[in-house]
C-alpha cells in the first residue's frame, strides 16, 4: 500500500545545529531517489581573509571561524606554523596545551549531548522541554559544560575567541592558586561525568548498524588531542603532511561547503570514529566506566557517537587532572618565533574531529595562502550516506512526519559546525578580454 | 589599540600581557592619528599600522579611515 506512495520531505531550515542548512527528500516507490543536505549558509572566505596576514594574527583571526570551537582552530594553526619554523615550545606548553583542548572538549561536548542531541532521543523538541522532565541530567550537563568553559577562560581570558594562545606557547600562564582551586573543581566532577556515561548508554538510541571508514589521529601514548599520525579502520596511516595526497575536496551543486574524500569515499571523523581508532589509548578508569556500560566498541552504530562524547568528557576531566597535579609556573609561557618560508600543516582533532589546516608562508612571516579543512566538511558526504542507509533501514512507510524527524535525528548526531564548514567558494570569474 | 576601542572586554589583553587588537571595534571620537603616531614611535611599519585597524573590523568607517580608506 505504501510503496506507490511519493514522499516529499523538505525541511528548510534545521534546527539545533550549529549554521543554516537544509534537507531535501525525494522518495519514489518505497526507494529513495533525491536526497541532499544543503549548505546554504553564505561562505565565509577566511582562507582569503588570512593572506597577507602576519604570523602573529593567524591564532586570533581562525579563532572567529568557530564560535564553539575556537581552541581547536588555534591549535591546528599554531601547530603548523610552529613545525614549519622549526620551534618547540617545549614541555610545559605542550602539556598545558592539553589541558585547554580538553576544557574544548568538555564544553562543546555537553553542548551537543544535552542540547543538540539528546531531546532528540528522549522524545522533545528542545532543551527547554527536556529539563521539565529530566532537570537532574539537564543541571549535570550544563554544570560540565560550565566547568569547560571556565579551563578555556583560565588559559584564554574567555570562553569564546579566547586570546591566550600565541605561536610559540601561551600570552599568560596562569596562576597556580586558580589552576589548585580549578584541580578542585575537576575531581568533583568526576561522578558527573561517571554518571552521564551511562546516563547516554541508557537512552534509548536508534540500533542501525552501518559500515564506515573511521578516521582519526592517532598518538604513540596518548589519547588523540594535538599531534599524532592520520590514520583510518581500513589501513591508512600518515604523517599530517600528506593529508592532500588521499583527501579530495569537491564542490557539489547546492552547497557552500566543500566534500571532502578519502580516496574518493565518504569517511567519518569526530568522537566516534576517535574513539574506535583509540580505544587502547584510554586511561584505565576511563575503559572501565566505558566497559561497564555493556556497548562494544569499536562500534558500527553512529547514534553511538553520544556515548563516545559523553566517554571523552569523562576522559578530558581525567587527563586536566593528570595533567594538573603537578602544576608549577614556567619561567616564561611561550618560546621565541624565528619565521622562516615554506608550507606550514597541522592537525589536531577538534571535538568535531579531524581539523587540517596548511599555510603557505613568505620569508617576511606573512600567509601567502591557506587552506582549512574542518570535520563537518569531511563527514557531509558521511551524513548523506548514513541518510540514505539510515531511513531505508528505519522504513520508507512511516509518515512524513516521522521520516523527517527521523532524518534531522541523522543529522544532529553528528553535530554538525556548519558555520565551520563554509569558508570555501570556488569563485571562479571568467570575463571575456 | 585600546586607546580607540570600545570597552566592555575588561581589558584581558593586556592583563595577559599582549596587544589589543581591538575586537569589540572603535569607540566613540577615536583619535586615530594619534595613535597611528604612537605606532610609528615604536617603529611598525605602515602595513602593519594598517593591519592594526582593518582586522575584524575592517567594515566600522573609523577604522577604515585610519588607514586612509573610504568606505565603497
Amino acid at each position: 500500500m505504501t510503496g506507490k506512495r511519493e514522499i516529499h520531505i523538505q525541511v528548510p531550515v534545521l534546527a539545533r545545529v550549529e549554521g543554516e542548512a537544509s534537507l531535501s527528500l525525494h522518495a519514489h516507490d518505497g526507494r529513495i531517489e533525491k536526497l541532499a543536505l544543503r549548505i546554504f549558509e553564505p561562505p565565509r572566505l577566511f582562507e582569503k581573509f588570512l593572506e597577507g596576514r602576519d604570523y602573529r594574527e593567524v591564532p586570533d583571526m581562525v579563532a572567529r571561524i568557530c564560535g564553539i570551537c575556537p581552541v581547536a582552530y588555534q591549535m591546528s594553526a599554531v601547530h603548523a606554523l610552529e613545525s614549519l619554523f622549526g620551534l618547540d615550545p617545549g614541555p610545559w606548553v605542550r602539556a598545558q596545551r592539553r589541558v585547554l583542548y580538553c576544557g574544548e572538549w568538555l564544553q562543546s561536548h555537553s553542548l551537543h549531548i544535552h542540547l543538540l542531541a539528546a531531546p532528540d532521543f528522549l522524545g522533545f523538541t528542545g532543551v527547554v522541554g527536556m529539563a521539565q522532565k529530566h532537570p537532574d541530567a539537564v543541571r549535570r550537563g550544563l554544570h560540565l559544560q560550565a566547568l569547560g568553559n571556565d579551563i578555556i577562560r583560565l588559559y584564554g581570558g574567555r570562553s569564546v575567541h579566547p586570546v591566550g594562545v600565541r605561536v610559540g606557547g601561551f600570552h599568560h600562564a596562569p596562576a597556580a592558586a586558580d589552576v589548585a582551586a580549578l584541580r578542585t573543581r575537576l575531581h568533583a566532577a568526576l561522578p558527573e561525568a561517571e554518571a552521564l556515561v551511562a546516563w547516554t548508554a541508557s537512552l534509548p538510541l536508534p540500533a542501525d548498524e552501518q559500515a564506515f571508514t573511521c578516521v582519526a589521529l592517532r598518538h604513540p601514548d596518548e589519547y588523540p588531542m594535538n599531534t599524532g599520525r592520520i590514520v583510518s579502520d581500513d589501513g591508512l596511516d600518515i604523517g599530517i603532511d600528506r593529508f592532500e595526497q588521499r583527501f579530495t575536496e569537491r564542490q557539489e551543486q547546492g552547497s557552500t561547503a566543500l566534500y571532502c574524500y578519502l580516496d574518493d569515499q565518504p569517511y567519518l571523523v569526530g568522537p566516534l570514529a576517535r574513539l574506535n581508532l583509540n580505544l587502547d589509548r584510554l586511561p584505565a578508569p576511563v575503559r572501565q566506566v566505558l566497559d561497564a556500560t555493556g556497548i562494544r566498541f569499536p562500534s558500527r552504530n553512529m547514534f553511538h557517537s553520544v556515548v563516545a562524547r559523553a566517554v571523552e568528557i569523562l576522559l578530558a576531566l581525567h587527563e586536566a587532572i593528570r595533567v594538573l597535579s603537578d602544576y608549577a609556573l614556567p619561567d616564561r609561557a611561550y618560546a621565541d618565533t624565528t619565521v622562516s618560508a615554506g608550507s606550514a600543516f597541522g592537525c589536531t582533532e577538534a571535538p568535531r574531529g579531524l581539523l587540517w589546516h596548511r599555510y603557505d608562508m613568505g620569508a617576511d612571516g606573512t600567509v601567502c595562502s591557506a587552506r582549512i579543512v574542518p570535520p563537518t566538511s569531511q563527514n557531509q558526504a558521511r551524513i548523506e550516506a548514513d541518510l540514505h542507509q539510515s531511513l531505508q533501514a528505519y522504513g520508507l512507510q512511516h509518515s512524513d512526519a516521522a521520516l523527517r524527524l527521523r532524518a534531522e535525528t541523522v543529522i544532529r548526531n553528528y553535530d554538525p559546525c556548519i558555520s565551520c564548514a563554509t569558508h570555501f567558494l570556488d569563485l571562479r570569474i571568467e570575463r571575456d578580454a | 589599540m585600546g586607546p580607540v576601542t570600545r570597552t566592555g572586554c575588561g581589558a584581558i589583553c593586556p592583563r595577559f600581557g599582549r596587544d589589543c587588537y581591538a575586537c569589540y571595534g572603535p569607540a566613540e571620537n577615536i583619535n586615530a592619528p594619534a595613535l597611528r603616531q604612537r605606532f610609528i614611535g615604536l617603529g611598525l611599519l605602515p602595513e602593519a599600522i594598517d593591519r592594526r585597524f582593518v582586522s575584524f573590523n575592517a567594515a566600522a568607517p573609523a577604522f577604515l579611515a585610519a588607514t586612509g580608506n573610504k568606505p565603497g
